[in-house]
């Protein structure tokens, strides 16, 4: 494993292809060109991804084989050579996909794809110059975020973690609507607060792993070796007598996918880069870009540090947050009169079902948690795209200036209904599944982790967040696409085929994986997560005491 | 004394000695080159440039060809070969290439500002060319001797040689009122803080009887237990020395002279400056450091110079922080960047608190990694700065202002200036997959090393990663003006016209931060190792009888 493993090079085209795709742009003629590059480019990426399913054949319920027999045995479309080697130091350029990165995979190269057709308007746009720089950063944005998901190197995850905030800078700062400028810096400072947090973070491992192995950078070799599982979970002093290792370890790196996900004391910046970003980076946006918060919490934070997610404090603050997320985002979201600031309040409310589900630590915890990352990856693109379909029209995102849409866009107003009744959560549609996972798992997480006490009181305070979800959804839909028709919205267009075109596809996965979540979606995952649950459980349950810093 | 006498006593030093320190010899005779130059030939700006550049490539040829030749660090012109005046060894063999390949550099600029700048001006720069590359000259002399000595009065001699012609320099264009402010401002400092050093000295010397750094330590760690006076006085001589060291470095409290010198003098001198007194302060901080603490004796190395390494660790932290945050107020883009200078100084000066240690597998571990941190960051930051001063001084002489509103709306109006400045300014940042995240990686690995025996230094860590993130509003001050505002004015601005020259400079530089920050990041780190490989070594075993 040493000198380079490298099964077969489609990950690597999947990853890079879109940087292929950026050169394009840039050197195609005229705008149309570069516009068709984009999409093409975009829609290629997706077709290459289909081709990871066939690793992943459900049909056959050979788990052994698909996801191997523990965490970080078998991952798929591995390349792992080394990339710097330089005195001790190896940094190796190691990708790979399981169960956890897969799904994100596939939702990126989609969401992207409809991101970019739905980019295709950008002339009728308020800032419409500078289309080409727009799409060849809109790859390479693409790119990051490919190789977020399916680097295995810690030190290549922070690349690619990094290279997505250039170009989301400017996408957002370039042609964001009336606030873009203070909304780009506000994501660039907060997401870069946490990033050099998580800086901090790779220093610190990659040291401690030199203390009781050969240096390493590797996530799977930080996950699964026991000899570095042990120096990590030891309680040694960093810095201040009563800063435990793994602890400040964990708390750095909470920090920085805290800002992502996001929770609630860290999500101010969401509302502001949401709503000043343009239709199609609010799509990617909140559709990819805020899962990077749970997948590192569960490909970094709960494989390498278990011992820490599994005391008692941790746990407990963890799901408060996620709880206070799913109710406090929820009311914001129904205190809102710009459309669009509520839907990307409501991206707050429902990632919080994502922390609670990862903070519990069960198989239906996490499974809810995954399920939950992937449907909102679905339906809040969609609702993005809605309200931007709405603001190309009307150009007016104030609840109280629309109504009676329905009437005026008959095709738009179902396919509208379909993408909020699938953000709201109604069984049948993918937002449900989800939620209910969380729920029954928190609910039942004390049969699994008996000193979680208060898993069932707050389970039934956070399902009070589905009914405040139904609230704002349904209040919001009566006004902006029920009650009379308005004067004038008589002769508002129709949906383009276009813009039917992204919303349909959306709207039909979300009806699919409601309807058949094993099959379309669990399948995938669970062989993984169900690896990661007896990982954190396993974790040597002697060292679960309280650790210095909280508790004492 | 008679004269027989005296002769038998002289010490003339031989070629074998001469022959590694060819690269000064030719800077030497450059200044005397262009000096009769402009009497034989006339004073011709541009035979005066080209001279200057044929000096500075002989000198890098001649460096390249000493170290090509070097097995050791070796001890150069001295009496006493265990207590040389002079040292040469890899690590100044970069030093020197990089101060010529900077001055070559800075040449260049000069030549395109030849015929940018306004009229008047152009004049009196193409005028005077052989003044302003004599003392450009002898600046870079005195640097380069800066990194290559461990002998205090060498140490004193080489940073009054290196300040010198750069006060003169800065104040170059008499007509111009603010940079005669800045001259003064800079040589009232810089007096002060040559009196403080030269004070240290005389202090040491009083001690120790010697003027070698290696003995003093060696002396110093036997001696100090004897008295409490003594470590007193040793701490007090060190702290006034290190004032000379940090007034080149502009180190936080020494610093107060940089922005308004970098914003009065000559952007060409701004963009030396900036660079190259850095690294040949920060060259020399590093091995001053290295030789007090590799005193043999290493039980003792933490005690007596454990202090001495927290309190250079929290001047480069006070200073990195204080750059960082005193950035955000200007307007003035000179001033910006002298400001992150201050800031980038911190940084590296961080390299200097981590001293030779235990490895964690219980053997003692070279501080090489810290040195080659030192080299690899230095590699990139020269073309960061070059980069985005050569931008800097393109927009000014063009309109005339080195204010942020020069900038507005750059993206539109010279695409080719304003992509490489945002380039140089996100490298200037730490983002990756730029060469500036490349330098503060190899940092925070030596840091990170260090750390595994010296716990504190996490708190250096946490401290540079948080000023990467404070640092980051000031250089989007400028790339936000260049693309991303949208105000009515910006009909009006009209195109900007950039001299060739200049764009493949910038460019050039935003080119090499690429490739350093993706498929560079192991020939810079080899480079870098390379440079730390052979340095020369204090002197071992008994102490050495005071002769110099």
């Amino acid at each position: 494993m040493d000198d380079g493993n490298v099964e077969g090079y489609l990950l690597n085209w999947i990853v890079f292809l879109p940087t292929l795709g950026a050169v394009a742009c840039l050197v195609a003629p005229g705008r149309r060109a570069v516009k068709t590059v984009a999409v093409a480019t975009t829609f290629l990426t997706l077709l290459l991804s289909l081709g990871l399913f066939r690793h992943f054949a459900w049909w056959s319920i050979d788990d052994v084989a698909i996801f191997g027999e523990a965490y970080g045995k078998q991952l798929h479309q591995v390349t792992k050579v080394p990339w710097i080697v330089i005195g001790g130091l190896q940094i190796e350029y190691f990708i790979g996909v399981d169960g956890l990165s897969f799904p994100l995979v596939i939702l990126t190269t989609l969401i992207s794809f409809l991101a970019a057709v739905a980019s295709w308007n950008i002339e009728e746009w308020k800032i419409n110059r500078g289309a080409r720089a727009y799409f060849v950063l809109f790859l390479l944005l693409e790119t990051g975020m490919l190789g977020v998901f399916t680097a295995l190197d810690f030190f290549l995850f922070y690349v690619f973690w990094e290279v997505m905030l250039l170009p989301m800078y400017f996408l957002i700062g370039v042609w964001g609507g009336p606030r873009k400028e203070y909304a780009a810096i506000k994501f660039f400072l907060y997401t870069l607060a946490g990033s050099v947090l998580m800086l901090v973070v790779l220093v610190a491992f990659y040291f401690k792993s030199d203390s009781v192995h050969a240096a390493t950078l590797n996530l799977i070799e930080y996950a699964t070796n026991g000899r570095i599982q042990a120096a990590f979970a030891e309680p040694a002093r960093f810095l201040f007598d009563g800063w435990s290792w793994p602890v400040v370890m964990f708390v750095f790196l909470f920090i920085a996918f805290a800002i992502k996900v996001p929770v609630v004391p860290f999500h101010t910046w969401l509302p502001d880069a949401h709503v000043e970003a343009p239709t199609p980076i609010s799509m990617i946006l909140a559709g990819v870009l805020l899962k990077m918060g749970g997948y590192g919490l569960l490909r970094i934070s709960y494989p390498i540090l278990p011992t820490v997610a599994k005391d008692p404090t941790v746990a407990f603050v963890l799901a408060t947050l996620g709880v206070i997320s799913i109710l406090y985002g929820a009311l914001c979201a129904m205190a809102q009169r710009d459309f669009k600031k509520l839907v990307a309040y409501s991206s707050v409310s429902h990632m919080g079902y994502v922390l609670l589900g990862m903070a519990i630590m069960t198989n239906e915890g996490l499974q809810g948690a995954m399920f939950q990352m992937i449907a909102h990856g679905i339906s809040s693109p969609m609702c993005f795209f809605l309200v931007g379909v709405i603001y190309d029209r009307a150009h007016t995102r104030e609840i109280d200036r629309l109504g009676g849409l329905w009437l005026s866009m008959p095709v738009y107003g179902s396919l509208a209904t379909l993408g909020f009744f699938a953000s709201l959560g109604l069984p049948g549609l993918c937002g449900f599944i989800g939620e209910v996972w969380v729920l029954l798992g928190t609910y039942g997480a004390a049969g699994a982790y008996p000193w979680m006490t208060w898993a069932r009181p707050m389970a039934v305070i956070a399902a009070f967040g589905v009914v405040l979800t139904a609230g704002y959804i349904l209040w919001m839909m009566q006004r902006v696409y029920l009650g009379p028709q308005r004067e004038e919205y008589r002769t508002l267009p129709e949906a383009t085929g276009r813009e039917i075109s992204v919303l349909l596809p959306l709207g039909a996965l979300a009806i699919l994986l409601g309807i058949l979540p094993d099959q379309s979606l669990f399948r995938f995952m669970n062989g993984t997560l169900g690896q990661l649950v007896s990982h954190i459980a396993s974790a040597s349950n002697d060292a679960v005491r309280q650790l210095g810093m909280i508790g004492q | 004394m008679t004269m027989p006498r005296l002769l038998a006593d002289f010490w003339v030093p031989s070629a074998a000695d001469l022959h590694w320190f060819t690269p000064e010899l030719a800077v030497l005779c450059t200044i005397v080159a262009v000096l009769l130059a402009a009497i034989a030939v006339g004073r011709n700006p541009h035979i005066t440039a080209m001279l200057v550049l044929l000096g500075a490539g002989c000198a890098i040829l001649f460096a390249q060809v000493a170290e090509s030749r070097m097995t050791d660090g070796v001890a150069g012109p001295a009496p006493a070969r265990a207590a040389p005046m002079l040292i040469a060894d890899s690590f100044s063999a970069f030093f020197k290439t990089f101060l010529l390949v900077l001055l070559a550099a800075v040449t260049g600029l000069w030549l395109i500002g030849l015929r940018q700048r306004p009229p008047q001006a152009a004049r009196l720069f193409a005028g005077n060319a052989p003044e302003f590359f004599t003392l450009l000259l002898g600046s870079a002399l005195g640097m380069m001797l800066m990194v290559g000595t461990l002998n205090l009065l060498m140490i004193v001699l080489a940073i009054e040689l290196a300040s010198m012609p750069s006060y003169a320099i800065v104040g170059f264009n008499k007509s111009d009122r603010l940079g005669a402010e800045a001259s003064l401002k800079y040589v009232v400092f810089g007096a002060i803080t040559a009196a403080c050093m030269l004070y240290g000295v005389s202090m040491l010397y009083g001690l120790y009887g010697t003027l070698d750094i290696p003995t003093i330590a060696h002396l110093a760690v036997r001696r100090a237990g004897e008295s409490p006076g003594t470590a007193v006085l040793t701490s007090v001589g060190l702290v006034t020395f290190g004032a000379g060291i940090g007034f080149k470095i502009a180190a936080v409290p020494f610093h107060f002279w940089c922005p308004d010198v970098f914003e009065g003098a000559p952007v060409e001198i701004t963009a030396w400056l900036s660079i190259a007194s850095k690294a040949a302060g920060l060259g020399l901080a590093l091995r001053v450091a290295g030789a007090l603490t590799s005193a043999p004796s290493a039980g003792q190395v933490e005690s007596l110079w454990g202090p001495m390494a927290i309190a250079v660790g929290a001047a480069a932290a006070v200073t990195c922080t204080v750059g960082n945050f005193a950035a955000y107020r200007p307007d003035n883009v000179k001033r910006i960047l002298a400001y992150s200078s201050i800031a980038h100084a911190g940084y590296m000066l961080m390299a200097a608190a981590i001293l030779p240690l235990t490895g964690p597998h219980g053997e003692a571990t070279p501080s090489s990694s810290t040195f080659s941190a030192l080299v690899a960051y230095l590699v990139m930051y020269l073309f960061m700065n070059v980069g985005a001063f050569g931008v800097t001084a393109i927009v000014s002489w063009q309109t005339g202002s080195a204010s942020i509103s020069a900038f507005d709306g750059l993206g539109r109006r010279a695409p080719w200036l304003a992509v490489p400045m945002a380039v140089c300014l996100f490298s200037l940042v730490g983002l990756p997959p730029l060469g500036g995240f490349i330098a503060k990686w190899w940092l925070l690995y030596a840091l990170g090393r260090g750390a595994a025996a010296q716990s504190w230094l996490w708190a250096l860590v946490i401290v540079l990663v948080l000023n990467t993130l404070f640092s980051l509003y000031y250089y989007l001050r400028i790339v936000r003006v260049m693309f991303v505002k949208t105000g009515p004015h910006e009909a009006e601005r009209p195109p900007l016209a950039a001299p060739l020259g200049g764009l493949v400079l910038v460019n050039a530089c935003a080119v090499m931060l690429l490739i350093g920050g993706t498929i560079g990041i192991g020939p810079v780190k080899s480079l870098a190792d390379d440079a730390a490989s052979r340095i020369f070594d204090s002197v071992a075993g008994p102490p050495i009888a005071a002769r110099h």
